[in-house]
């Protein structure tokens, strides 16, 4: 069994401690908030030369936390998480270029050209996208929530959110080089502000408190929480850089904004981070676990079968020497009839002995009940590809996933119904592996119809034969040298137990497509 | 296919019922025999004297057959063995034909298959067992040669000549051949060659 996937950051509810340690980081800003809010205003002289250092930092920080989050959608295909990677990337890169036109940094007019309103028309795009960015965030999560999109090919989605943010952190730079003179005043000059700038502060206030808000009525999970930090780290940035240091760069409230705005990023950036590390750990160890369940449960299968052949063939072979024994005493000159009905009593017996192995099989095995508790299919689906990843590598095949948008779940044995998939997906890596220089692929489908959820696991092997088809899910009718032609129907041992369906079928452009069907449990709400 | 009567099979089967098919199925051809469910029992039952062999199941409850047959080896029973199987597979007989197994045979077998390689066998201890006797006969003729004598005898079936043995021995050729007279009638070889190989079999033990 893999751990649920509730020690995921983006996916599990805060714990009470989360939740204090949030409140606690949320005092602490309060707190110095009030303490700085005297000296707002006081100039803190010569200190451009700490601005390029700020900037680092925080475009690390942001990648940080993109990549992380990319890195989650990747395990979790949670899309929601796509925005807010390509907002935490769009205003890192764009704090590189903010610092890089700063008046009085790497020049007096800052380093891209343009004139001292640069510096102010990407800090107006810098202070409206982040609360937009987690606005689209809880959109998203409300679209994901009701079902959500199709996931397909999700290494595009990934590859988009990074040019989308690229895209818009040049386009944003160039405009504010390039059109900076048409730009509303936002500077007086190179530190004092306009009342143009108060309206871009008043706009990203209203805009922070929209996200708080939309974000509080969300079922909040960790991230949520961290990000409600960022947002109320954000909101007193703005109010000390804007308001209480009057809207005069450089000043003590000026810094203390920015090094409150860094602090919380860099919260965020580290819980991801550590979240990541432990998943991978987790990730790891649990492959770990369930790739030594596999080898025990295939090494107790093949006990099984070697002890199930010992046990039936000791009388079979005893039956047939008796019965050769006896043909031998009545073939005798003088037939011995009293030896040779002595051999037919003992062929009897062994006969019955033989019976009763197979029915001692049967109700070691027939009469177990199975644990069912309601199975998502495309949780089911990931673990299965995740587990026969290393296979697939192996064959050198692709899989690629089609999942209807919304699928009801399916009561069943998470376990069993994982091992129908491993079994399948096996069959389809070998089938593929030996398919010379053609494309290697296997295909996982799965839909509703009726009421039962159907899955479909087709591959662009060289097919079976009619006689193949017919006989698929007979046991011992492996095709494979080392097979023991018993997957396909324990598969169909499992899946009839679940009151579904199996059949295998030739695939449209060539290969195999091994079809079944689980009844599905209530519709999902 | 009954030859001497003294010749026996030894059956080792866990199983009772192939082990009374067997026994059953080897009366009804003339065939003594006698099984033992463990191969502790079948040694403990003492060494057999005349011509045998013995069919061995390889899978038994506590050890491999072929560790069995390394402990008849070891226990002095030079009794030819077939091994009978109920899940041969390649290795494992590969295996068993290396550890001198005279055959292999997978359960269930063809009965005529099992007689055939118990006829073998028994032929292949009786030749065995009169090549030890006619050893021991020599052994006890060598016994019976003096300390002269048993020098005379190896330089001779070296390959020496009278001259060469009277010159190595410091004796004269006459006494040489004196010696060599006793030791052919004490061994009672009818010819030199036959002295050889006489004495080729006794240095190979």
């Amino acid at each position: 069994m893999p751990p649920p996937p509730d020690f995921i950051l983006a996916l599990r509810a805060p714990t009470a401690n989360n939740a204090r340690a949030a409140a606690a980081v949320v005092a602490l800003l309060v707190a110095g908030l009030l303490a700085v809010a005297p000296f707002a205003s006081a100039p803190v002289e010569a200190s451009e030369a700490f601005i390029p250092a700020y900037a680092t930092a925080l475009l690390a920080l942001d990648l940080v936390a993109a990549t992380l989050l990319i890195a989650q959608f990747s395990a979790l295909g949670a899309v929601a998480l796509l925005p807010l990677a390509a907002t935490y990337l769009f205003v890192g890169l764009t704090a590189a270029t903010w610092a890089l036109t700063f008046p009085g940094v790497f020049s007096a007019e800052g380093l891209l050209g343009g004139d001292r309103q640069t510096t102010a028309v990407i800090a107006a795009f810098r202070r409206l996208a982040f609360p937009l960015g987690v606005l689209a965030y809880v959109v998203a999560r409300r679209w994901q929530a009701k079902g959500g999109p199709a996931l397909r090919r999700p290494r595009f989605l990934v590859a988009g959110t990074v040019m989308i943010a690229l895209f818009a952190a040049a386009a944003v730079t160039w405009m504010a080089v390039e059109m900076a003179a048409a730009a509303p005043g936002f500077m007086v000059d190179e530190r004092v502000s306009t009342a143009t700038w108060t309206l871009v502060l008043w706009a990203s206030i209203v805009l922070t408190v929209a996200a708080t808000l939309a974000l509080l009525r969300l079922e909040l999970t960790v991230l949520d929480l961290w990000l409600l930090v960022t947002l109320a780290a954000f909101f007193i940035e703005i109010l000390l850089l804007g308001f209480l240091a009057s809207g005069v760069r450089l000043t003590v409230g000026w810094w203390a904004g920015r090094a409150f705005g860094l602090a919380s990023t860099a919260v965020v950036a580290l819980a991801l981070l550590a979240e990541t590390a432990a998943l991978t750990v987790r990730a790891v160890r649990s492959l770990m676990v369930e790739n030594q369940a596999r080898q025990a449960r295939t090494a107790t299968l093949e006990a099984l079968a070697a002890s199930i052949a010992h046990e039936t063939n000791q009388p079979l072979s005893a039956i047939v020497t008796s019965a050769d024994a006896a043909v031998r005493w009545l073939d005798r000159p003088q037939p011995d009839v009293a030896a040779a009905r002595a051999r037919l009593a003992a062929i009897s017996a062994d006969g019955a002995r033989a019976a009763q192995v197979v029915t001692n099989l049967r109700s070691a095995f027939g009469a177990r009940p199975i644990a069912r508790v309601a199975v998502d299919i495309p949780d089911l689906l990931r673990s299965a590809i995740m587990l026969a990843g290393s296979d697939a590598k192996e064959a050198g095949a692709t899989i690629s996933v089609e999942l209807a948008s919304s699928l009801p779940l399916v009561a069943g044995n998470p376990a069993q119904l994982r091992q129908v998939l491993l079994n399948l997906l096996g069959n389809a890596f070998e089938a593929v592996s030996s398919a010379r220089g053609a494309s290697r692929a296997v295909k996982v489908r799965a839909w509703a119809g009726g009421d039962h959820v159907h899955i479909a696991v087709s591959d662009s092997g060289p097919g079976m034969s009619c006689d193949m088809l017919a006989g698929a899910f007979e046991p011992f009718r492996s095709t494979k040298p080392e097979g023991m032609g018993l997957g396909l129907m324990i598969c169909r041992t499992i899946v009839e137990a679940h009151g579904g369906r199996i059949a295998a079928r030739p695939g449209q452009g060539g290969g195999a497509v091994i079809e079944f069907s689980l009844p599905s449990e209530a519709p999902r709400d | 296919m009954i030859e001497e009567p003294d010749q026996i099979v030894f059956i080792v089967d866990d199983d009772a019922s192939v082990r009374d098919a067997l026994v059953s199925l080897l009366a009804s051809v003339g065939q003594k025999a006698l099984a033992f469910a463990t191969p502790e029992a079948f040694l403990a039952s003492g060494c057999p004297d005349g011509p045998s062999c013995v069919v061995l199941d390889v899978r038994l409850p506590d050890r491999s057959g072929l560790d069995v047959q390394r402990d008849l080896v070891a226990a002095g029973v030079f009794a030819p063995v077939i091994f009978i199987s109920g899940h041969a597979d390649v290795p494992m007989s590969v295996a068993g034909m290396k550890a001198g197994a005279i055959e292999f045979l997978t359960k269930p077998f063809r009965d005529q298959d099992l007689l055939d390689a118990i006829q073998r066998g028994i032929r292949i201890d009786r030749a065995r067992q009169e090549r030890a006797a006619e050893l021991e006969g020599w052994r006890r003729m060598e016994a019976a040669l003096t300390p002269r004598e048993r020098e005379v005898m190896s330089l001779v079936a070296q390959g020496h000549a009278n001259k060469e043995i009277a010159r190595s021995l410091a004796i004269s050729e006459i006494t040489v051949k004196v010696h060599r007279a006793q030791v052919m009638r004490k061994m009672a070889a009818r010819s030199l060659p036959e002295l050889v190989r006489i004495f080729d079999r006794l240095q190979a033990g």
